[in-house]
């Protein structure tokens, strides 16, 4: 029998490859972790975490709760009898305090790997073979380490389109959180949940953004909330160009100051074609265009690890095992699965559960369930929803079986400072055979945008999960006063074009 | 006398074979109580009445083998060396526990 230095190692330090390590670790496996980043085009990087920690989830919604905070000081404090002078946003300190709590979590998973007795290299790993990996630290030094059991997690990085100018003057949200110049006006390229979230905590912290679309918004979700959360954002000022793309950048510099200033000019177009019919000058550019699995270089062809065709991730079965029998994939670099760190850390956990804990014979392994999975877009207008947009539902089970439950309000709190900031609710159902009125049908899809989406729907997601019907939802009581009980009252029922607005009470 | 930085774990182990009385400042930039404790810790240092004990700092995040060598785990952590080994340590932003150690030392 071959003795392997370790039982599990794990190719990347992110949110699937953390969760990973820490199980494995707690059932006696010994195990190796890499974390190696690459630096961006500006020389940025960032410690051990991931992309959630470091330049993803945890400084957006810092970022995002500034933007909220700043518009509730504005819009809502003075008729509450709160004197707050006009709220100014200063860069530094935001941008500093946050990369202090990061840097406190970078510091806290290291000690963690010491506490739990995980080997952790920041060195770039790849495949010499199924169970012989090579690292190379930052000077170039490389070491080789066997192990049984070998899980990838490398997860994205974003993607460039490849125009001239693009790599050199623009920025992706790998930069956005770590630069300590206030960004100026920006240009958010893309039309993704992160183009529009940092385009809209931008927005509301002060600075000019024009955003540019080459199609539609938020790709996959609900049509009608989508638009919605566009609209929204035009309403707080953003300036949206659609149906164009960047065709090329250019380095200019300012001369309408004092002091000369380096800016971006942008020549764009109509997205079909391959000249630009327009430019626009910015401080920022902002590529958000989505993001690309980091599957190229880890020497998956020398195993035989499969990619999918197009979108370069990881296949694997719905166990998380490749196609060589002791490799393994979970997160962003799998293919089939959202890129949600939720999502990474329980195929992590599952991974491990099945590999080290024991499980007695004859007992089922662990799989991932990836339905029913509730996201939040955490734009000014959150937007969160679980299961099937309206138009999935039809396509899915067809026009007669689905019906949509509407409804619209204005909270509680938006009722003094006289705003008109709604909530908005929507329910998919399905009913498998005519004779079941819709009304006691199960739920397929809830869709909700307004103040405090993220924490409203996590609930509702555990039910929806479990299959409730629409009569279930309704007989619950709810909490007064809150918003999250306005999605029990959800009682008009008509498809888009429907109308949504409920006389107040 | 002012603080001494130290990088790394060769200069860190010379210097406490060198000197025997040492008290060592463990600290994290992005930590809240090191950056109240730091003003009062330079002071001591400062101080003429201290001279026979020398101040050093170190930042844990700037050199990993260093941190772990001294299983540092906790921000601010207070260590005193004498005739080079380690004679006590606290962790938390105490001026009081700095002095009290500064007295056992001397």
């Amino acid at each position: 029998m071959v003795e392997f230095e370790y039982d599990l190692a794990i190719i990347g330090g992110g949110s699937g490859g953390l969760a990973a390590a820490s199980k494995a670790a707690s059932y006696g496996a010994k195990v190796l972790i890499f974390d190696y980043v690459d630096p961006t085009p500006r020389g940025i990087t960032w410690g051990v975490g991931g992309t959630c920690v470091n330049v993803g989830c945890v400084p957006k919604k810092l970022f995002h709760r500034a933007a909220v905070m700043k518009h509730d000081m504005e819009a809502s404090a003075e008729a509450y009898g709160l004197g707050v002078h006009e709220p100014t946003l200063d860069w530094p300190t935001l941008q500093g305090n946050v990369t202090m709590h990061i840097r406190s979590v970078n510091f806290g998973y290291r000690m963690k790997f010491t506490r739990e007795s995980i080997t952790y290299k920041n060195e770039r790993a790849k495949f010499i073979d199924a169970h012989t990996l090579e690292g190379t630290d930052r000077e170039g030094n490389k070491a080789t380490y066997t192990a049984d059991k070998v899980l990838v997690a490398v997860g994205c990085r974003p993607k460039y389109s490849g125009v001239p100018g693009e790599k050199e003057l623009c920025i992706t949200s790998d930069d956005l959180f770590k630069i300590t110049e206030a960004p100026g006006t920006v240009l958010v390229v893309g039309a993704s949940y992160v183009a529009l979230e940092c385009a809209g905590f931008l927005k509301e912290l002060g600075f000019p953004v024009t955003v540019m679309i080459r199609s539609i918004p938020l790709r996959g979700f609900d049509r009608e909330f989508a638009e919605a959360v566009v609209t929204d954002l035009e309403k707080r000022g953003i300036l949206f160009i659609r149906g164009m793309t960047p065709k090329s950048y250019e380095k200019v510099t300012s001369d309408k100051e004092e002091e000369p200033k380096e800016q971006v000019k942008v020549h764009f177009g109509p997205s079909a074609s391959s000249e630009p019919d327009a430019e626009g000058v910015f401080d920022n550019v902002l590529v958000a265009i989505g993001r690309t699995p980091l599957t190229s270089s880890i020497g998956l062809d020398k195993v035989g690890v499969t990619v999918h065709e197009r979108s370069k991730k990881i296949l694997t079965d719905d166990y998380e095992k490749t196609c060589v029998d002791n490799i393994y994939a979970i997160g962003d670099c799998r293919h089939g699965v959202l890129e949600l760190t939720p999502v990474a850390i329980r195929a992590g956990h599952v991974v491990s559960e099945n590999l080290f804990s024991r499980i007695p014979m004859g007992k089922e392994l662990l799989k991932v369930d990836y339905k029913d999975i509730s996201t939040t877009v955490f734009t000014p207008l959150e937007y969160s929803s679980v299961g099937l947009s309206e138009e999935a539902a039809i396509a899915k089970y067809g026009e007669d079986k689905v019906e949509v439950f509407r409804t619209q309000f204005t909270p509680l709190e938006h009722t003094v400072p006289h705003l008109d900031e709604v909530s908005t609710v929507k329910i998919v159902v399905m009913r498998t055979d005519e004779s079941i009125p819709f009304e006691k049908s199960k739920i397929v899809g809830l869709h909700y945008s307004g103040i405090n989406a993220g924490e409203i729907m996590q609930g509702y997601g555990v039910s929806i999960r479990r299959g409730i019907t629409k009569d279930q939802l309704d007989e619950t009581i709810g909490i007064h006063p809150t918003t999250a009980e306005g999605l029990l009252d959800a009682t008009m029922a008509g498809r888009v074009g429907g109308s949504f607005s409920k006389t107040s009470c | 006398m002012t603080v001494t930085t130290i990088k790394t774990l060769p200069e860190f182990k010379d210097f406490v074979s060198k000197n025997p009385k040492v008290i060592i400042d463990c600290f994290a930039e992005w930590c809240g109580p090191c950056k109240f404790i730091s003003p009062r810790y330079h002071a001591m240092a400062e101080d003429p009445a201290n001279a026979a004990v020398k101040f050093i700092q170190i930042d844990v995040d700037a050199n990993p083998s260093l941190t772990g060598y001294l299983k540092i785990t906790a921000m601010p952590t207070f260590i005193a060396f004498s005739h080079g080994a380690e004679a006590q340590r606290f962790s938390g932003a105490s001026a009081e526990k700095i002095q009290a150690m500064i007295a056992s030392l001397k």
